[in-house]
């Protein structure tokens, strides 16, 4: 066990002509119940600890689908990342933001409910996916809330909504993460969409 | 319950024109279990007899596949041979093989089946320790 962290920049800080940045996420997501993950069986990468490449769920346990419409789906998450001080490292937040756009007994019961106390991990798909990479895709997945949990920050329902035409809004957050980000890879982009799939309850 | 015996039962209930309580309860249960998904909570008057239908398609389809007994678990796939499997496409010949290459890999299982007892010859516990030590290459150290 490591008890004297590493914070020695280990690469140049400069752009990628062959990956050029790209802004946002995919409109499908997948949301799985922080508790249904195995986190016995999670296994990292071992070169990268960014790096996760097997997030088992529990036995019967599923994700389930978001998918969120429009031109800029998840509009509103972003990370923050807070300071160092004194005493401790620095920690990062994230938000993930959703609309749902839906309102019924079965929406209510089912997901605005488990909210109200629930954490979550979200899986967002980047557009940004490093394909020119030797490690082909490995920027395609990210997961969020992994560490502490995403939980219920900012929610309502606005019933003149030109935004979600009377649904939901939800922003759930991590605070606290030691890591500004954890990517899913299981090796190649067609492994960890195959890996994705199964969380999905599709296998 | 086995596909095999879920479809047969799900081919009688074909033929049915309504359900009882607990065969509808059935079918929810099945529906969720087997397709991972819940029944659509309309007043839909077909939607036990679609749920059949498309239960009964997916029990054919696994049932000719015969029940895996080799499941891995969600969120996890395997390199093994140049391929990638995960429990959607592994079968059982292969996920044999893989776990006699990498044993330790049984975590990433959530069901094996539990292997045939081999017939044990008895070894006298005796026998592998007591080594006269002068004629020891190298000792060996028992775990505490």
């Amino acid at each position: 066990m490591a008890t004297t962290c590493d914070f020695l920049i280990a690469q140049g800080i400069e752009r990628d002509c062959l990956d050029p940045m790209v802004q946002g996420v995919e409109a499908d997501g997948i949301i799985i119940n922080r508790a249904d993950i195995d986190f016995a069986n999670v296994e990292f990468d071992e070169e990268n600890p960014n790096i996760i490449s097997a997030l088992p769920l529990l036995s019967s346990k599923v994700g389930y689908t978001v998918y969120q419409a429009g031109s800029q789906p998840y509009s509103g998450s972003a990370k923050t990342i807070e300071a160092p001080t004194a005493t401790l490292d620095g920690m990062v937040t994230s938000a993930v933001a959703m609309k749902i756009p839906n309102n019924s007994p079965d929406v209510s019961a089912n997901i605005i409910d488990k909210m109200l106390g629930g954490e979550f991990v979200v899986i967002l798909k980047n557009k940004h996916k490093n394909l020119r990479s030797t490690s082909s895709g490995f920027s395609a997945y990210e997961i969020y809330g992994f560490y502490n949990g995403l939980r219920l920050s900012e929610g309502g329902r606005e019933l003149y909504s030109d935004d979600t035409n009377g649904g939901w809004t939800v922003t759930l957050t991590e605070t606290k993460a030691p890591k500004s980000a954890l990517f899913l890879y299981a090796g190649s982009l067609t492994a960890t969409d195959a890996l994705v799939n199964t969380l999905l309850g599709n296998a | 319950m086995a596909l095999a015996e879920l479809y047969t039962t799900l081919r009688e209930l074909y033929g049915l024109t309504a359900y009882t309580a607990s065969q509808k309860v059935a079918i929810r249960r099945w529906y969720a279990e087997h397709l991972g998904k819940s029944l659509p909570r309309c007043n839909c008057h077909n939607k036990y007899h679609d749920a059949v239908i498309e239960l009964s398609i997916y029990a054919k389809k696994r049932q000719n596949m015969q029940d895996p007994k080799y499941i891995m678990r969600r969120g996890v796939v395997i390199h093994f041979k140049d391929e990638v499997y995960s429990r959607a496409n592994i079968t059982d010949d292969i996920a044999r093989a893989y776990l006699a290459a990498f044993p330790a890999a049984a975590k990433k299982f959530e069901s094996i089946p539990e292997v045939e007892p081999e017939v044990e010859t008895e070894v006298e516990p005796e026998a592998e320790t007591e080594v006269e030590p002068e004629k020891k290459g190298k000792t060996t150290k028992k775990k505490k």
